[in-house]
């Protein structure tokens, strides 16, 4: 109690700053006293004063001890160091400008890295009760018995689903959904986003609708009118907030369904992409495409196409949970011998899917190492802007010393100002990840476009991650250089006049180490930033091999409408036929793969060779394909029609890769082949390698066979290329389609276009890189600037003798940049290297579109431009250095 | 400076003990006033550095033991005068009952023969 009321009196006085008039007068009072008693004692007023004064004992020890009774020390030692911090840091604006913005950044890009991986794939997804909603994905080993996939292999089928769903104790709800792409309108239908969701679906994640109702156990009967539940952005952007839409009728791929309710506005489902339109799971049939030879999609069991997303029961665990999943799992094992499923139940957050969380997690490293590189460069640079200051400073931290501070209470001192400037550093790196992870979001490999349903306010864990990286950039950065200033060859410093030899080599050392690593984390990332742009530029410029101008692909829902192959290829041939008609069509084609965009793989035996099932790239075309995306044919000749050979040999034109990989030596055309399901193929011509895999590289083996030979008709696409004037047949397309079978819906889309969004993530990757490569040029000119402006400086005693016996001026600075530059040379061979290596990584997963991953000319490139911007930054603390009077100078040191 | 090493230390604590009963029996008096009474009584205890004096009874003041108010001296000079609060005088009875207690013991430490553990 006591200690207490002491405690608050000195807070009291330390925060009012109460001074020491009282005791002054006392004291005063004191001697007045006792000196008055010494004179009425018989001495002489002077002797009196002096012994009253002697009596009274050290004046300044009593106010010290009186002062430290009256305050808070520690604090008040803090508030000091603090004060003085805030003094030095304001006088040397441009060291803490520095400082702050390189920290800043550094912390910035991470935080907002991390505040993006936090918001994707840890946070949990904004619905009532998120701490207990988990989700449910399948694995299988063992025999799988030809598990159909619609989606990723991890989802579940809904007999599965609904076993889980009836039969398990430990969760409160089960509900189950699927993405799909579907057409709203009848006439012109346009694309929307869609989720087919069990009805259970809004209940089970407590979506409370203000605007008509969710799905209820009633939308799910078999006799059941179909009903969809819009998006509030959906509801908003289409029907303008008017509640007079419920009970409306949409078509949605052709069939009536009426809206019962919008989702709240908050409510952003459970997907990286918010669907437009939920329907119930039960129009599965209607909706989803033909396919796995049923539309029965309720009743399929060997498929995999639903995710399932659930809230625990309060109390239970989510081992408790997978371990009850994992016995009714092994119970529809029994099925299929040799099966076993694996239940796996994460956390609900927005990215579950195990599948997507490995890609999710290697682009998180891959984005992660970018940044740390970033925010290592950041440090090195504030560690070398300190070492410099306490280089300069080192005059005055050896005078407080032989003044009497302590090396603890300077050390304190350094370390204070460290970390006010690392806590402005961390403030400007929040503000830097406020209004930098909005835009990266869109440069993230693997985003949808449009809005995403992401909470990227800052909150306690992204604070929390910005502040340790804060302390990890402070600490890394400032403790070397503190201690170092600090060190025990301060004294010897005082005696050398602040140029103590062995000492400065040392520090020197590091400061070289330092610049050698800033040198090398910029060239790689402008390297690989390089790299990846050339990459691109080259995809986009190097002919495919293929027709791409003018040229429109045309895509129709035909499997979702329920065509066979027969049927589809009827459709085409009709539509090939009117489109043929118009004047503007220079030619039109069936095609099954969308060179560039898909591709397809078929294992090819010779017979009377060793070429047994080698993989080969397929493509099923059309008679008129090779006309149609003029490509030459160089031997042989093109399709004659499209009559099926019955029996006898399918006729295929082969790749010139093709040609040299089987028959090196001989004329290919004639020779025969098996491919698919024991087709024969006899080949009739050859034509060029065009792009198909990876765009700006060409492919590997590759034949085309007839699309008659092929089941995959209702799935192939068709290219119309136009001549000058493509509107008319363009505008038709839409008519012609609907004259042959009004239930069909066709998009058709510039070739160009689609080629180009296929670039989208590698342009976005590139992006980034490029950003944060020029983020470390900045921060590498601003290192070299300081390393070699201090160095210079350093020597100006050297460099006024050199000038004073006759050196030119020209040779000094020849002398002075020719150290920087041997380092920034290491720096460079360092950092190209580690690019060279990661480029090779990246060529082999088709990111570089071709081009070497040594490409001189990215590497020339960028060794020249970091060499130029090294020896710009040093040029100028060099060219300062040589201008100074030698005279004056020396007379000053 | 002599005197001061001859002398011990005044022990921890012991001063604002002598404060306060200082105050408790005399009633409010000023710094000096209170130092010179502490000499007289103690001998020499505080016959050097009596500036020492002046923290203790600002620790004291921020317990609450004491109180203090400005106040003219005997010679008509302002001077700041103090006095034993309730708590202070609640402080006072228990450190002296320890003090006894303490001394007590230590007394009859001091009067232990070699016999009397046998």
């Amino acid at each position: 109690m006591r200690s207490l009321r002491r405690f608050l009196a000195r807070a009291a006085n330390f925060a009012t700053r109460r001074d020491d008039l009282r005791l002054r007068e006392e004291m005063e009072e004191h001697l007045c006293e006792q000196t008055r008693e010494y004179v009425r004692a018989g001495m002489s007023p002077d002797e009196a004063r002096r012994q009253a004064v002697l009596k009274f004992g050290a004046v300044e020890a009593v106010r010290e001890k009186y002062h430290a009774e009256q305050g808070i020390p520690l604090l008040e030692e803090l508030a000091q160091d603090i004060r003085y911090a805030l003094r030095l840091l304001a006088r040397s604006p441009g060291f803490t400008i520095a400082a702050v913005i390189t920290l800043g950044l550094g912390v910035g890009v991470n935080a907002s890295l991390f505040s993006l991986i936090y918001a994707i794939g840890i946070r949990y997804l904004p619905v009532k009760d998120s701490a207990s909603l988990v989700s449910i994905y399948q694995q299988y080993r063992g025999q799988v018995h030809a598990r159909g996939v619609y989606g990723s292999p991890y989802y579940l089928s809904y007999p599965e689903y609904a076993n889980y769903r009836d039969r398990n104790s430990t969760f409160s709800g089960l509900a189950a959904y699927a993405e799909t792409g579907l057409a709203l309108g009848g006439a012109a239908p346009q694309p929307v986003s869609g989720q087919l969701v069990s009805c259970n679906y809004f209940s089970v994640l407590g979506a409370e609708f203000s605007v008509g109702r969710g799905f209820n156990a009633d939308d799910c009967r078999a006799s059941a009118a179909p009903t969809a539940i819009l998006s509030h952005r959906f509801w908003q952007s289409h029907y303008g907030d008017s509640r007079s839409v419920i009970g409306n009728t949409l078509t949605l791929n052709g069939q009536s369904v009426t809206v019962a309710g919008v989702a709240p506005a908050g409510f952003s489902g459970t997907e990286l992409q918010v669907p437009d339109v939920w329907v119930p799971v039960t129009m599965a049939p209607q909706l989803l495409p033909m396919t796995f030879d049923s539309r029965d999609w309720l009743a399929l069991g060997n498929v995999s196409w639903l995710q399932v997303i659930g809230h625990l029961k309060p109390g239970i665990s989510r081992r408790a949970a997978r371990t009850e999943l994992a016995v009714l799992a092994h119970q529809m094992d029994a099925i299929h011998p040799g099966r076993q499923t694996v239940v796996i139940v994460n956390a609900g957050s927005l990215v579950n899917n195990p599948e997507e969380r490995t890609d999710g997690l290697w682009i998180g490293v891959a984005v992660f190492m970018l940044g740390a590189l970033v925010l290592t460069m950041a440090c090195t640079n504030l560690a070398n802007l300190l070492l410099s200051r306490g280089a300069k400073r080192q005059h005055e931290l050896v005078t407080r010393l032989a003044l009497g501070a302590t090396r603890r209470r300077l050390l304190s001192q350094l370390l204070t100002e460290n970390m006010l400037l690392s806590a402005l550093g961390g403030l400007a790196g929040v503000a830097v990840m406020l209004s930098l992870t909005p835009v990266i979001i869109h440069l993230l490999p693997g985003m949808p476009s449009g809005p995403l349903p992401l909470d990227l306010a800052p909150n306690f864990t992204t604070l929390l991650f910005a502040l340790i990286a804060t302390l990890m950039a402070a600490l890394l950065s400032g403790v070397a250089p503190a201690l170092q200033a600090t060190g025990p060859d301060l004294l010897t410093a005082l005696k050398e006049g602040g140029a103590a030899a062995g000492h400065g080599r040392r520090r020197a050392r590091l400061r070289d180490l330092l610049v050698i690593t800033q040198v090398a984390g910029c060239a790689l990332l402008l390297g690989l930033a390089g790299l990846l742009a050339r990459g691109l530029h080259r995809a986009e410029i190097v002919a495919p091999g293929f027709a791409t101008q003018s040229v429109y692909v045309l895509s129709f829902d035909l499997s979702e409408r329920g065509y066979n192959g027969t049927r589809a290829l009827g459709f085409a041939r009709e539509l090939r036929e009117r489109l043929g008609a118009f004047s503007g069509t220079a030619g039109v084609a069936s095609s099954t793969v969308l060179p560039g965009v898909s591709a397809d793989f078929t294992g090819v035996t010779i017979p009377g060779t060793d070429y047994r099932g080698e993989q080969v790239l397929a493509n099923y075309v059309s008679a008129d394909y090779f006309r149609t995306m003029e490509i030459p044919i160089l031997r042989g000749h093109a399709f004659a029609g499209e009559e099926l050979h019955a029996g006898g040999l399918s006729p295929a034109l082969v790749s010139t890769a093709m040609a040299q990989r089987f028959w090196p030596t001989e004329n290919p055309v004639g020779k025969e082949f098996q491919a698919g399901q024991n087709r024969r193929y006899q080949v009739i011509g050859i034509v060029p390698n065009v792009s198909t895999l990876h765009l700006g590289q060409e492919d590997g083996p590759l034949f085309y066979g007839l699309i008659t030979d092929t089941g995959a008709a209702a799935d192939a696409k068709m290219f119309l290329r136009a001549n000058r004037d493509a509107s008319g047949a363009v505008s038709a397309i839409s008519a012609l389609v609907r004259q042959i079978d009004p239930s069909v819906t066709v998009t058709t889309e510039p070739y160009q276009q689609i080629l180009s969004e296929q670039l989208l993530p590698a342009r976005r990757g590139a992006v980034l890189v490029s950003a944060l490569g020029l983020l470390a040029l900045l921060l590498a000119v601003v290192g070299v600037t300081g390393v070699v402006s201090l160095a210079t400086s350093q020597r100006v005693r050297e460099i006024c003798i050199r000038l004073a016996f006759g050196a030119r001026r020209h040779d000094v600075v020849v002398l002075l940049l020719g150290h920087g530059l041997k380092l920034v040379a290491i720096g460079l061979a360092a950092g190209l290297g580690v690019a060279a290596g990661l480029a090779f990584l990246l060529a082999s997963n088709g990111l570089l579109f071709g081009v070497s991953p040594i490409d001189p000319a990215v590497f020339l490139g960028t060794a020249s431009v970091l060499f130029c911007s090294a020896v710009l930054s040093m040029l100028f603390p060099a060219l300062r250095a040589i201008r100074v009077d030698p005279v004056a100078a020396l007379r000053s040191e | 400076m002599k005197n001061a090493k001859q002398k011990a230390d005044v022990p921890h604590g012991t001063l604002s003990l002598m404060v306060l009963k200082t105050l408790d029996v005399i009633g409010p008096l000023n710094g000096y006033a209170i130092a010179r009474r502490i000499e007289q009584i103690s001998g020499d205890l505080l016959a050097v550095n009596q500036g020492t004096l002046y923290p203790v009874l600002l620790k004291l003041e921020q317990e609450g033991a004491i109180a203090s108010e400005w106040g003219a001296s005997e010679n008509n000079r302002r001077a700041r005068f103090y006095r034993v609060s309730r708590s202070g005088r609640k402080l006072l009875q228990t450190e002296t009952r320890d003090w006894e207690q303490t001394t007590a013991i230590l007394g009859r430490f001091f009067e232990l023969k070699a016999e009397d553990l046998t």
